[in-house]
């Protein structure tokens, strides 16, 4: 496997009021293209932090992202969100899909950006539908679906421009057992059938048995690796 | 144009808020609509007096007469092209309350004088051979159901016939059209040797003269002349042209476009912050939403454009609505004050407004979302 995801002694402090609060601590970490890592670790450990400035929400205070090649932490604004529509897709606990939307115009949004016609687009979301199981779904408004379907949504929302990194912040955080197990097998299915690389933040470490590869995360330094560094 | 459901879907987010906020837009827009309607109608009719025309009474009064002798004087004063006398003879028909706008008129000098009115010369020749004809507006005749052939009893406001009653019939022999709309429709027009002869009083008298000048960029040289005939003899006259008497006429309302500026400067004014909070208030309730279409890759001025054109199209919606509502009472006003209105100017002033409206109350929604932290906002901080 070939690293897609580096980052190179990473510091990120945040300013809370006067107080300055170092969040992460010269971490350092390689991800394969292709992986699908769990990220573990207690409340206040970093773990959105660092899935954050992966996914290019946010910047390092120091260090480097590299992600497929390319510099993200020296990306300004502009190009930085033309670089995640179409590197990086998300998927958040609380699927956060736009309530006055479809689920398929929910799931076009992505696509918005793209140069695709209407027909392709259209074709687009079907096919992503169809991958996650609600074609039948498409034209139902998040507060008809169940939290399961629309995570099922978010997850389709994620793949349909075909992004490089899936990111996704307790995707299963809100959902009951049966239906967490079913989001991590879809996760599963993309990250095997399709090679998506996936970086999974969690608490459950039921469902951080799903991801090929655990790393634990406290204090802001990953720990069980060798000093500034796991891969 | 693939951005418009998304734009679409933000303004009916909340349906209740938005159809409240559209009436309120819509209502604010009705009422520019109807005023604006009502002042463009008021220019209009004095942009389209004629240039060539001047309007001669009395110095006195304009309700006092003028000899009859006058009119070869006028007529012989250089760059005059032709004059006509005209006797004020408003009445009223059946009901005190309803008033007819007639005059009594020479039919040659007065049709030949006022071309703009049109008349079939075959009728024209049955009223000047029948005393008591009648030309009326086509208007009129529709609106009392007046036909060639009616005898029509007026009840002369100012005249007493020689029979001691007020009551004047008049035949009515043909029906003028014109779309002008100094001179409009409405009005009743009969013999002047009828009214002057068959009066009690002020025989051998005009109530004023109609006169027609050659070159309209001398209008105002001619009435000098006029006026300058008769000066300081018994009956002084004061002569001015028919688009100065509009405007004096007007101006006898008040400083209407003042006025009508006031009332709707205040009207938009409080617009403004209603609607400028509701576009406030709504960016709040969607913070969590930018975000997230910041985080699938939506650029700071995308989310700007975004935000800008939702207030943009709601604003011009609703403000189109209400001058669509205006427009379809503008035949209404015409009916009531008798001059029409063009739409069109009304239209595209009123647009105007609402696009200004839409960016005034857009734009600081639209930057505090342009700004937004995609991790705070995403974070709830």
């Amino acid at each position: 496997m070939s690293g897609l995801v580096s980052l190179r002694n990473v510091i990120k402090r945040y300013k809370r009021g006067r107080q300055v609060v170092e969040v992460l601590h010269d971490l350092s970490l390689d991800i394969p293209k292709g992986d699908f890592l769990a990220l573990m670790g207690p409340s206040g450990s970093g773990k959105t932090t660092l899935l954050n400035l992966i996914g290019g929400l946010d910047r390092p205070t120091k260090g480097e992202v590299e992600v497929a090649g390319e510099r993200i932490d020296r990306l300004s604004g502009g190009r930085l969100a033309k670089w995640r529509s179409r590197h990086v897709g998300f998927v958040f606990q609380f699927y956060n899909l736009m309530p006055t939307l479809s689920a398929e115009k929910n799931v076009e949004l992505p696509l918005l950006l793209t140069s695709l016609s209407a027909a392709q687009r259209k074709q687009n979301v079907r096919a992503a539908l169809e991958l996650v199981g609600l074609t039948d779904r498409r034209r139902h408004k998040p507060s008809q679906l169940s939290g399961g379907q629309q995570q099922r949504v978010a997850i389709a929302r994620a793949i349909v421009a075909d992004p490089t990194l899936l990111v996704c912040d307790e995707p299963t955080g809100d959902l009951d057992r049966e239906t967490a197990v079913e989001i991590l097998g879809l996760l599963q299915l993309l990250n095997r059938e399709q090679g998506k690389t996936i970086v999974m933040v969690t608490h459950d470490p039921k469902a951080a048995e799903f991801a090929s590869r655990i790393l634990n995360l406290d204090k802001g330094a990953l720990v069980g690796a060798p000093a500034g560094r796991a891969a | 144009m693939k951005f418009l459901p998304l734009v679409w879907a933000g303004i009916w987010r909340k349906p209740g808020r938005a159809i409240l906020t559209l009436l309120s837009i819509l209502n604010a827009f009705l009422l520019f609509g109807m005023l604006q309607g009502f002042n463009s109608g008021l220019n209009n009719v004095a942009a389209e007096t004629h240039a060539d025309i001047l309007y001669t009474f009395s110095r006195v009064s304009q309700i006092e007469p003028l000899p009859l002798s006058h009119l070869a004087q006028i007529q012989r004063t250089p760059g005059v092209r032709a004059a006509t006398p005209l006797i004020i003879f408003n009445s009223t028909y059946r009901q005190p309350t309803t008033r007819v706008q007639a005059f009594a008129v020479d039919p040659d000098g007065f049709f030949g004088l006022y071309p703009s009115l049109k008349v079939p010369r075959a009728q024209l020749e049955v009223m000047k051979r029948t005393r008591t004809g009648a030309i009326v507006g086509a208007d009129l005749a529709k609106r009392h159901g007046w036909k060639i052939g009616d005898r029509v009893p007026l009840r002369s406001l100012l005249w007493a016939n020689r029979d001691g009653s007020p009551t004047w019939p008049v035949d009515i022999v043909g029906i003028y059209n014109t779309t002008d709309q100094v001179f409009s429709a409405n009005a009743l027009l009969t013999n002047y040797d009828y009214v002057d002869q068959g009066r009690t009083v002020a025989n051998g008298t005009a109530g004023f003269y109609m006169v027609r000048v050659a070159d309209p960029n001398q209008a105002n040289q001619v009435a000098a002349s006029i006026d300058k005939l008769f000066a300081n003899s018994p009956h002084e006259t004061k002569t001015a042209s028919e688009r100065q008497l509009v405007q004096d006429q007007i101006k006898q309302i008040g400083d209407i476009g003042l006025v009508i500026g006031a009332i709707v400067g205040a009207v938009f004014f409080a617009l403004l912050f209603s609607v400028g909070a509701v576009m406030m208030q709504s960016m709040r309730e969607r913070i969590p939403e930018l975000a997230v279409l910041k985080t699938l890759g939506f650029s700071d001025g995308r989310i700007l454009w975004l935000i800008l054109s939702e207030s943009v199209v709601f604003c011009v919606i609703s403000g189109g609505l209400g001058l669509a509502a205006a427009a379809a009472l503008f035949p209404l006003i015409k009916k009531q004050i008798g001059f029409s209105i063009e739409p069109g100017p009304v239209m595209l002033l009123g647009l105007g407004f609402a696009v200004g409206l839409a960016i005034l109350t857009g734009l600081p929604p639209a930057i505090r979302g342009m700004r937004l932290q995609i991790v705070d906002a995403l974070a709830g901080r």
